[in-house]
């Protein structure tokens, strides 16, 4: 399973509270998630973890790291994390943000890089509860039983 | 005294302006403003903090002006120097390196006319238009500059980066390090990624009774403390006085942040250094003080308890015999961050990174780093805020100024933030009395308000504005000071040891970069 988490940008709230969850979604399903990438390196991936409202630098972090790979890039099932990941939150307007994920990927798209999910999960809060980390993530291996039988 | 030493500095009491007790405001012409910061922190050894640029069109001087921060025990020392549009901006980052990122950084984002030869941008290194200054009044803070900038990018020919993080906490910054044989020989830390441009979203969008909570989201690790040096900054600038209970109840959780924060980074340095049982214990530890934290405010993170004047609920008794009884488990941590202290791996990092105590001060370190190099300085202490003079505690101080002293300093101070919050919650104003005070706002008041954050001395500062609305809010984080000896600390290590290095220094980015910056040396 390959996993890629994106810290567009947040506070470090959301970040440790997905640990504490990750924590105990490797408790519950009894094996180890493995290390994620954090910028985009590869072409394709299962799980694609995001926090924080989306911001020009990291724009242009992302931008780098697409124009390196080119051509398309799967980023499969998309867990957004936290307010600020799922509409901008507080700095939904800030000049220096491009608010929220939609308003993120869709700034990559005009700019004609091409990007292609599965499906998205929006999980709210300020920051996010490790309980609802776990019932997101646990929900998610258990519906795709092929990501799961990929951990060791 | 202060006045004593402004006077030896040529500063006569008649020109110091007393805004408050502790804080003095000084308006200086530019011609004298380097002779008066090199007497004040080079001879007379205050502590600079920081300084802030001001576009002052909004209220009655219609001019720019760059403001320096000097604090020293007891005293916030404000000097001001204003000037006209087409006149060079006063500099004193020639002689005082730890001027250098703030004063560029004021340059950059107000557009202060110049000399020097800066070619590009500093803060905003995005390809972002020449005419976009952000901080000046006349820019709305609602422009997309996503859709503005080019995003070209620097290129960074012959270094190396270094990843000092656990994979699960990563705020995307680079350090990069250029190395030759088995020697760092030039760091570069390019920053900026995580600018969200709060300090605009304050002035514009939001009212002053708002800005707490957007201040405690400036980070999820300490944002309490940026939220309570905030309000501090506001209630110095209007006067107003905190009753007792909300002072400590300010405390117990400035307190129990501190121990979160520690716990992190010294679970964090166990891990660097292969200790993984002690790194999944020290994390255990941790979630005690989240309970505890969820069980007084409802939150494990982001309190929402500050407001200016005060707080937004008093604590039950029956809260406080929770988080005591939390807090006796929590003590055994002793235990473990023993044997954390006392482990060979650790002890390695004796000698390694070594910050002298001359640098320490003129590069401006605060907080344990400063404290690990013998600097004997902590706001809480030296210049009390919330509940903290009716408090007793120590404060750690080691010599060595090495890796393993700053490990050791926050260590002991873990320790000592258990018996503060001990204290606190033993005291019966906690559950009784006011909680808030009223008040009201007058435009052109200026505030400092200084905390002692888990990573060292935090500055806000503030200067009111119409409607109840700030005119300008400036950060100061604690990281944004410490990462200027990051470069003196890895010269000539080994680039094993690099990572360990910037652990401890704690450098939390999303505080840093608030507001953003940083290019070169």
């Amino acid at each position: 399973m390959k996993l890629l988490y994106l810290n567009l940008g947040g506070c470090n709230g959301c970040d440790i509270e997905l640990l504490a969850g990750v924590v105990r979604v490797m408790e519950k399903i009894g094996r180890e998630l493995p290390n994620p990438d954090h910028g985009i390196r590869s072409r394709s991936y299962d799980i694609t973890i995001v926090t924080g409202p989306g911001t020009l630098g990291n724009l242009c972090r992302i931008i780098r790291d697409l124009e390196k790979i080119g051509g398309e890039v799967d980023l499969g099932h998309v867990i957004v994390l936290g307010s600020c990941a799922c509409g901008g939150g507080i700095w939904y307007d800030s000049y220096m943000v491009c608010g929220g994920w939609d308003m993120f990927l869709s700034e990559l798209v005009s700019r004609g890089f091409k990007i292609r999910y599965r499906s998205v999960t929006y999980v709210t809060g300020c920051p996010v509860r490790p309980e609802d980390v776990e019932k997101v993530l646990v929900q998610l291996l258990h519906s795709y039983p092929n990501l799961i039988s990929s951990l060791t | 005294m202060v006045i004593k030493v402004l006077e030896e500095c040529n500063i006569t009491p008649s020109r110091v302006a007393r805004l408050r007790e502790d804080t003095l405001l000084i308006d200086l012409d530019k011609s004298e403003i380097r002779d008066v910061v090199r007497c004040l922190v080079l001879e007379k050894g205050l502590h600079f903090a920081t300084c802030v640029g001001v576009d002052y069109s909004g209220l009655s001087e219609g001019r720019l002006a760059l403001i320096y921060i000097l604090t020293r025990p007891r005293t916030k020392l404000v000097l001001r120097v204003l000037i006209n549009e087409n006149e060079d901006a006063p500099r004193v980052h020639d002689i005082l390196p730890a001027a250098e990122w703030c004063e560029y950084e004021a340059y950059d984002l107000l557009g202060f006319k110049t000399s020097l030869p800066i070619s590009d941008r500093f803060i905003l290194h995005w390809g972002v238009p020449s005419n976009i200054r952000p901080l000046r009044k006349d820019f709305k803070h609602d422009v997309r500059l996503c859709s503005l900038a080019s995003c070209k990018l620097v290129e960074k020919e012959g270094f190396v980066e270094v990843d000092p993080h656990h994979p699960f906490f990563y705020e995307h910054e680079d350090f990069l390090v250029k190395v030759v044989g088995n020697r760092i020989v030039d760091v570069l830390y390019v920053g900026s990624y995580i600018n969200r441009g709060i300090e605009k979203v304050g002035e514009s969008r939001l009212k002053m009774e708002q800005v707490p909570f957007i201040a405690e989201r400036i980070c999820g690790i300490c944002g309490f403390t940026h939220s309570t040096a905030y309000c501090q900054a506001v209630e110095s600038a209007l006067n107003i006085d905190v009753p007792e209970r909300a002072r400590l109840e300010r405390t117990l959780m400035l307190e129990l942040e501190r121990i979160e924060s520690h716990l992190l980074l010294l679970a964090l340095v166990a891990y660097a250094v292969g200790l993984r049982d002690i790194f999944l214990e020290l994390l255990r530890y941790r979630e005690l003080v989240m309970n505890a934290c969820d069980v007084l405010v409802g939150n494990r993170k982001m309190y929402g308890l500050n407001i200016i004047g005060g707080v937004r609920y008093g604590f039950t008794l029956e809260q406080v015999r929770t988080v005591r009884e939390l807090v006796e488990k929590l003590k055994d941590v002793e235990k473990v961050l023993d044997r954390l202290a006392e482990s060979e791996n650790v002890k390695k990092l004796k000698e390694v990174g070594v910050l002298p105590k001359d640098d320490a001060h003129k590069l401006g370190a605060v907080g344990p780093v400063a404290r690990a190099s013998g600097i004997d300085y902590d706001v809480r202490r030296d210049l009390p805020y919330a509940a903290y003079d009716m408090v007793d505690f120590e404060v750690p101080v080691m010599d060595s100024g090495d890796t393993y002293a700053r490990i050791v300093v926050r260590y002991e101070e873990t320790i000592q933030s258990i018996r503060i919050i001990e204290q606190v919650l033993s005291r019966r104003e906690l559950v009784n009395g006011e909680i808030r005070a009223e008040y009201y706002s007058n435009p052109g008041k200026i505030g400092v308000g200084m905390t002692e954050a888990p990573r060292g001395e935090n500055v806000h500062f503030i200067i009111t504005g119409h409607d109840s609305k700030l005119y300008r809010w400036k950060v100061r984080a604690p990281t944004y000071a410490n990462l200027a000896v990051l470069k003196r600390i890895l010269i000539g290590e080994s680039p094993k040891n690099a990572p360990i290095i910037i652990a401890s220094l704690d450098p939390c980015l999303s505080c840093t970069d608030r507001l953003v910056k940083v290019r070169k040396w």
